[in-house]
This record gives structure tokens, C-alpha cells and sequence, in this order.
């Protein structure tokens, strides 16, 4: 689904953000990206998203090259950022209906998924109001409830969990569980391990733009005793 | 072409209701006519454009006014659409978002453009708009310059579109790696506003030897080539109108070729110049560390112009307001328009202290700064609410930082203003006092204006700057105080100039001491009410 190949991007000449990383994500597997503050994180997903682009390396996307079969890599995944910064002066209604168009949901389908998404979150009220009149936590729904709508084979996220509610973080994690199951993958950046440990298929851990580890829970953690965070830390530790 | 229209049709929307956000405007019928109340502003312009077609008409060629406004509209849409295209493309953090959806960069292009066509659009019509009614009245509404004129209208933004975007976005493709790329921009920007500038005086003083007026007149359609020989379609235009249909497919032709190259080159400007301008936003620049202590007021001070200087949107608009008044100055310093020989014309002797007092105080006049100094925080305005600061303090960094920026452009204007137009010592004096206070009068108003109105919740800089209520009540609050000057000037008119000048000052006193008893007792308590998003 996601293939990754010897990314390295540098901002300048001394700051190399990431460095020669490699990463494979099998259809129907859920992964779970961790790794300290300026790790790398956002900027893989950047690149793999397209935001930016990668200085060496290759980002395939359900087959296609995200640089060379942009359209189509992109068709293949959809994206919930760090900070929901979308159109701000629109409706939610209108902003959902935008996406349904850009990503081509027929209308029965929108109407049913956006009904179901946006009740399960708990902003179907709100779908009139314009954004800017929306907290965090309801711009994040917002968006969550955008990438879903299309039902692309691969669904990223940074950090979603940031200004969730409890009900609304449990809902999401059904849901990206619902959607690995029926044969997509997800792959979500966090700092909460628990939702990681109890979630994940695997974890891929990364480290001053260094993959340093990417297997299953178990395979980490060699000792079963000991914590993720445990294990999470003693990786990273600099010290 | 089904996802283009339907970013097209996000894009306006978006636009729109950030405008009618910006209006306040929330009922449907009162808002609608709130949102037309900048209309109002234009009302001089329609005037000015009445005055000139009049006196094109009194010699039957009430056309050519069409020629002389089609220019002026695109040199305005053209100077408004640079920083535009710099703000809703560069600084505009919806690009994040589209970046990851499946539409071509092309599309995305085009859309941010389409979103920018209702701005120049409005402006089109209320230059060539206007004339065009006079002389569709003039000459009988015929259906043939209706259809015209209203295809000229409609694609009137298409070129300075395709000329905004084709100078602005190879220039931040070139910028977009620089170490100081903000700072490249805004002077980029100067550097193409003083060349539009200095072009538009070369060109009026071309018109205004009269030599060369005799000679063109003698010439065939010689008015009309002169008129429009710095752009050359609205002469097809104008002769389209009149008879020629050939001159009316030239002008077609070029309008579909300005689109045309938009659409072949957008891709190019998607990846090598948004792309990569936007990438650079992920580098950190690393300073020297530093642990001294500073004066609370002395940080404050040092926030609000950070914010400013750290904005390139918001340093353009500044330095425009501030130093446009300076730039003309030393651009009709350099073109010969205004001499020693002029200024000191004994015509305009008993007038050169109101002319040096009139130059001194338009940054201030002109400039809106602290109407907008709470509206520029935005989504950080919450920092300075959650901080043990005194609200006083907090307003008075917002005034001296207004008061600072003005006086850089002030002092300026004063040695220039000394060294062309030399007044009496003791009557500069007079002057710089009048101005100081004037200023600080100004800065309050202002500062009322935007705690009245505070607009924290913008997407987009020139959104909290531009098209802002706030600025046209603060120009209009500079209206009342003219108005009340030349009260002061009607009244006295048999004393000297100096103590016109004096009463002026008392003035500013007198009023300053009645908004500052207003402030004190409503303004500070609405201020610590603003709500921070």
C-alpha cells in the first residue's frame, strides 16, 4: 500500500531532517509512528503527502509515485494534519461537499457517510455553521470526518488525537481498526504509546530522521515486561 | 474541469465570506448592504471619472475617456493584484490542505486566481464601469457597444492577472531559498510599485507638453494612440467600440492569450514556485542565545513590530502606508515634477507652511496602523491576555509602536520637506508639534476604532489589513479632522499660516483630551473584554 524508499530531505546544508529512511506498509495494517519532538515525523508525512518534496528517495502510494503519478498516488490516501487549517469562512456542509467533489463520492454515498461520520463524532449540528466558528477539537472532527468520507485505500494522520474528546478519540480508533479490517491501512503519528500499544499492528520508531525501529509490539519489546514507553525511551535516549 | 470549477466555486465562497465576516455583516438584507458601504468609497473616483469623460465629451471625443479609464483600471488591478497574489499564494495557509487532495497544481492556480477576480473586478468596474454608462448614455445605448463594453468589463482583470502572477511568481520562485526571503519580498514589491509609479509620471508628463499635444493632435487618432500607447489593446478596445470589428478581435484575441499563457504556465508556477516557496517554511534558522532581562514596555514594543516585521504582508502594507507619502515625494523629486522652482513659486509662498505641515502629517493621515494593531495579533492574541500585563501597558506599547513607525516616516518627510521647502525655524517648530500631537490623536481614534472591532480570527493577512472596515473608519475619522481644520483656516484666514498651524495642534489637544476621557472610561474596560480565539 505504502512504500517508502531511502527518503532523505534536508533543509539546509547542517539540518537533515530525514535520513535515508525506508518503510513498508502491507494493505490492512494499522501503524503507529512514533518518535521524540522534531524527530521527522511531520516531514515524512509531509513528503509522503506531497506537501513537500524529498531531496533523494521515493514515496509509491498504492503503486503509484507520489512525484511522478501525483494525481492518482494522491487519490490513493487522504490526510488529517497536525493543525486543522482548512477554508475557515465556509460552512462545514459546504467544506465536506468540497471534498466529496475533489475526490468524486457519488451524492447517495456522501449523504449517508457524512450523516453516519458526523453523527458518530458528534458535529452533525454544527455541519450549518461556519468554521471559524468551530473549536479545535470540532475543526479536528471536521477534518477526520473529510478523510473519511472518500474511503481511500490509506488514511494518515498526524497526530489525531490532539483535542479529541474520550468519545470522539474511542470513535476514531473504531474506525481506523473498521477500516484496516475491511482491507485498507492506516498510518498515524502520536505521542500517546498506549493507543499505540494497544491499537497497532506495528510500530515504526523514528529518531533524528532515522528509522530505528519498525516490527510488531512484541518484536520491540523483546522483554514482555517491560513498557513500551520503557523500551520507547531507552531507544531514544540520548543521554 | 469539474474539479476546477468546483475549487473555483470553494475559493470565491471562502473569499466572500471572509469579506462579509470582515463587514460584520450577519443579518441577509443588512448585511448585504453593509457589505456595499466600501462602495461609498468610491464615490470620489466616480466623480473624478464624471469630471474627465465630461471634458472628453466637450470635444466629441467623449470615447477616449473609455481609453484613459481601461488603463487606469488595469494599472490599479495590476498594483493590487501583486500583494494580493503574494498573500492568498504564499502566505495563505490553505495550501497546506490542497497540497494533499488529487488536483492538478494548474487547478490549484487557477482557483487562487479565480478568488482574486472578484477584488480586481470591482475595482475594474468603477473606473471603466462608470464610463462605460456615460458613454453608452451618450450615444444611445446601441446593443453592439453594450455587447462590448460588457465583455471588456468581464475579462477587464484577466491581464493584470497574467502580469501580477507572471512578475510576482518567478521573483518568490527566485527568493524562495533566500535566508531572508520576507525581507526579498517586500522589497520586491517596492521595487515594482516605485517602477509602476515612475512610469505613470514619465507618462503624464509626456501628456502634459504641450508641444507634443499639438503634434499629436494633428494626427489621426493621434489622442487616442497617445492616450494608449502604453497599452495598446484598450486602443482595439476604444476603436472596437467606435466602428472596427477588426480592432475588437485584436482586443479578444489578446485577452484569450493572457488566459492561455496563465494555464500553460501554472503548472510550471505550482511546482517551482508555490511548492518550493512553501517547503522553506519546515527550515529553522537558528539564533544567538540570549538571557538579558528587558523593560516590560520596551518587550511589548518589540512584539507588535515583530509582528509586523516578521509578516511580510503586514511590513508591505506599513511601509506603503507610511512611506508612500516619502516615496512620491523623492519620485516627483527625481522626475522634475516637483522642483525648487515649483515649491518655491511666489503663487504658493503664503501656502508653503500648510504644504510642509501636509507633507509631514500624511504618514499619519494615510496610515491606519493602530486601527488594525489588535486585528494583527490574531490567534496570538490570547498571549498577552494570559500574561500578568497591566491592559494599559498593553494598549500604550500598541500606541508608541504606531507612534514609532509613523515618526520614522515623519522625520523623513520633515529634513526633506526642510531641505526643498526651507521654513522659518520657530514655524518648523510650530509644525513638528502640531504633527506629534496630531498623531497621537490619530493613534487613539484608530486604537478605538479596532477595540470596537476587533477582527482576531483571519486566515489570511491581507484579510485582517485589506478591505477592512476599520481602515475606512479610521480614513474617515481623518475626513472629520480635515473638516475641522479647514474650519479652523475659514475662520482665521486673515491670520499667518503659523498660527493656523497653532490652532490646528490646540485642536488636536482639545480632541485628544476628549478621547482620551472616552477611552478611560469605556475603551480600557472594552478592551480587557475582547475575547481571544
Amino acid at each position: 500500500m505504502l512504500k517508502i524508499s531511502q527518503l532523505t530531505k534536508s533543509y539546509d546544508k547542517k539540518n537533515i531532517a530525514l535520513d535515508n529512511l525506508n518503510l513498508e506498509i502491507k494493505k490492512g495494517e494499522l501503524i503507529g509512528f512514533i518518535g521524540p519532538n522534531g524527530a521527522g515525523k511531520t516531514t515524512t508525512l509531509k513528503i509522503i503527502t506531497g506537501i513537500i518534496t524529498s531531496d533523494k528517495g521515493s514515496v509509491e502510494i498504492d503503486g503509484h509515485n507520489i512525484a511522478t503519478d501525483m494525481i492518482a498516488a494522491k487519490k490513493s490516501f487522504t490526510f488529517v494534519p497536525d493543525h486543522p487549517e482548512i477554508y475557515e469562512s465556509i460552512s462545514g456542509i459546504d467544506y465536506l461537499n468540497f471534498i466529496a467533489d475533489i475526490y468524486d463520492v457519488s451524492i447517495e454515498d456522501r449523504e449517508e457517510r457524512i450523516q453516519s461520520f458526523s453523527t458518530q463524532f458528534q458535529i452533525d449540528n454544527a455541519l450549518g455553521k461556519k468554521i471559524n466558528t468551530y473549536s479545535h477539537g470540532m475543526k479536528q472532527k471536521l477534518l477526520i470526518t473529510a478523510a473519511l468520507l472518500p474511503q481511500a485505500p490509506l488514511f494518515i494522520l498526524d497526530e489525531p488525537h490532539v483535542g479529541l474528546d474520550p468519545h470522539s478519540s474511542r470513535v476514531l480508533k473504531d474506525l481506523m481498526l473498521d477500516h484496516c479490517r475491511k482491507g485498507g491501512s492506516v498510518l498515524f503519528s502520536t505521542h500517546v504509546l498506549e493507543v499505540v500499544e494497544n491499537l497497532c499492528d506495528k510500530i515504526a520508531i523514528i529518531d533524528k530522521g532515522k528509522l530505528i525501529a519498525f516490527d510488531t509490539l512484541d518484536n520491540i519489546s523483546k522483554n514482555k515486561d517491560v513498557s513500551l514507553e520503557d523500551t520507547f525511551l531507552e531507544m531514544t535516549d540520548h543521554e | 474541469m469539474n474539479k476546477l470549477l468546483k475549487l473555483i466555486r470553494i475559493n470565491i465562497k471562502d473569499t466572500t465570506g471572509r469579506y462579509m465576516q470582515q463587514m460584520n455583516a450577519k443579518g441577509k438584507i443588512s448585511g448585504k448592504i453593509l457589505a456595499l458601504l466600501p462602495l461609498l468609497a468610491a464615490l470620489p473616483a466616480i466623480a473624478l471619472i464624471v469630471i474627465i469623460y465630461n471634458s472628453f465629451a466637450q470635444i466629441n471625443l467623449g470615447y477616449l475617456a473609455l481609453t484613459y479609464t481601461n488603463i487606469a483600471a488595469i494599472i490599479l488591478m495590476f498594483v493590487s493584484s501583486v500583494p494580493l497574489i503574494v498573500s492568498s499564494f504564499f502566505y495563505s495557509k490553505d495550501l497546506s490542505m490542497l497540497a494533499t487532495l488529487p488536483i492538478k497544481g494548474r487547478s490549484i492556480i487557477i482557483a487562487k486566481l479565480a478568488g482574486l477576480y472578484p477584488y480586481l473586478l470591482i475595482m475594474g468596474l468603477v473606473l471603466f464601469g462608470t464610463t462605460s454608462i456615460l458613454y453608452l448614455n451618450d450615444t444611445g445605448f446601441q446593443i453592439r457597444a453594450i455587447i462590448i463594453l460588457l465583455l471588456a468589463i468581464i475579462t477587464l482583470p484577466v491581464i493584470p492577472l497574467a502580469l501580477g502572477t507572471l512578475v510576482t511568481l518567478p521573483f518568490m520562485s527566485l527568493v524562495a531559498g533566500r535566508k531572508h526571503r520576507n525581507l526579498f519580498t517586500v522589497i520586491g514589491n517596492l521595487l515594482l510599485i516605485g517602477a509602476i509609479l515612475g512610469i505613470e509620471i514619465v507618462m503624464s508628463k509626456t501628456v502634459s507638453n504641450s508641444e507634443a499635444i499639438i503634434k499629436i493632435l494633428s494626427q489621426k487618432d493621434g489622442l487616442l494612440n497617445l492616450i494608449g500607447k502604453g497599452y495598446p489593446p484598450s486602443i482595439w478596445l476604444t476603436k472596437g467600440i467606435v466602428s472596427s470589428n477588426l480592432d475588437i478581435l485584436w482586443y479578444i484575441l489578446v485577452q484569450i492569450s493572457a488566459f492561455i499563457l496563465i494555464f500553460l504556465l501554472a503548472s510550471k508556477i505550482y511546482d517551482q514556485a508555490l511548492k518550493k516557496f512553501n517547503q522553506q517554511e519546515s527550515s529553522g534558522e537558528a539564533q544567538k542565545i540570549s538571557y538579558k532581562k528587558t523593560n516590560i514596555k520596551l518587550l511589548l514594543l518589540k512584539r507588535n513590530l515583530g509582528i509586523i516585521f516578521t509578516n511580510p504582508t503586514f511590513l508591505l502594507n506599513t511601509i506603503m502606508t507610511i512611506f508612500i507619502p516619502v516615496i512620491l515625494f523623492v519620485l516627483y523629486s527625481l522626475m522634475g515634477i516637483m522642483n525648487l522652482n515649483t515649491l518655491n513659486n511666489p503663487a504658493i509662498l503664503p501656502f508653503r507652511d500648510f504644504i510642509v505641515f501636509g507633507i509631514i502629517i500624511s504618514p499619519s493621515i494615510l496610515g491606519s496602523l493602530s486601527a488594525t494593531s489588535i486585528s494583527r495579533e490574531g490567534k496570538f492574541f490570547w498571549e498577552t491576555r494570559v500574561m500578568p500585563i497591566r491592559h494599559e501597558d498593553s494598549i500604550a506599547s500598541r500606541e508608541l509602536t504606531t507612534l514609532l513607525l509613523n515618526g520614522i516616516g515623519q522625520t523623513i518627510l520633515a529634513i526633506t520637506a526642510y531641505l526643498i521647502l526651507p521654513v522659518e525655524p520657530l514655524h518648523m517648530l510650530v509644525i513638528i508639534i502640531t504633527v506629534i500631537f496630531t498623531t497621537i490623536l490619530m493613534s487613539k481614534v484608530d486604537l478605538i476604532i479596532n477595540i470596537e472591532r476587533p477582527y482576531l480570527n483571519w486566515t489570511n493577512p491581507t484579510a485582517c489589513i485589506k478591505n477592512n472596515m476599520n481602515v475606512m473608519l479610521s480614513l474617515g475619522s481623518r475626513v472629520i479632522f480635515g473638516g475641522l481644520a479647514f474650519l479652523i483656516y475659514y475662520i482665521f484666514n486673515n491670520l499667518n499660516a503659523t498660527y493656523v498651524i497653532m490652532l490646528i495642534g490646540l485642536l488636536s489637544i482639545l480632541l485628544y483630551s476628549i478621547v482620551l476621557f472616552i477611552f478611560k472610561k469605556i475603551y480600557l474596560t472594552k478592551y480587557s473584554q475582547i475575547d481571544a480565539i
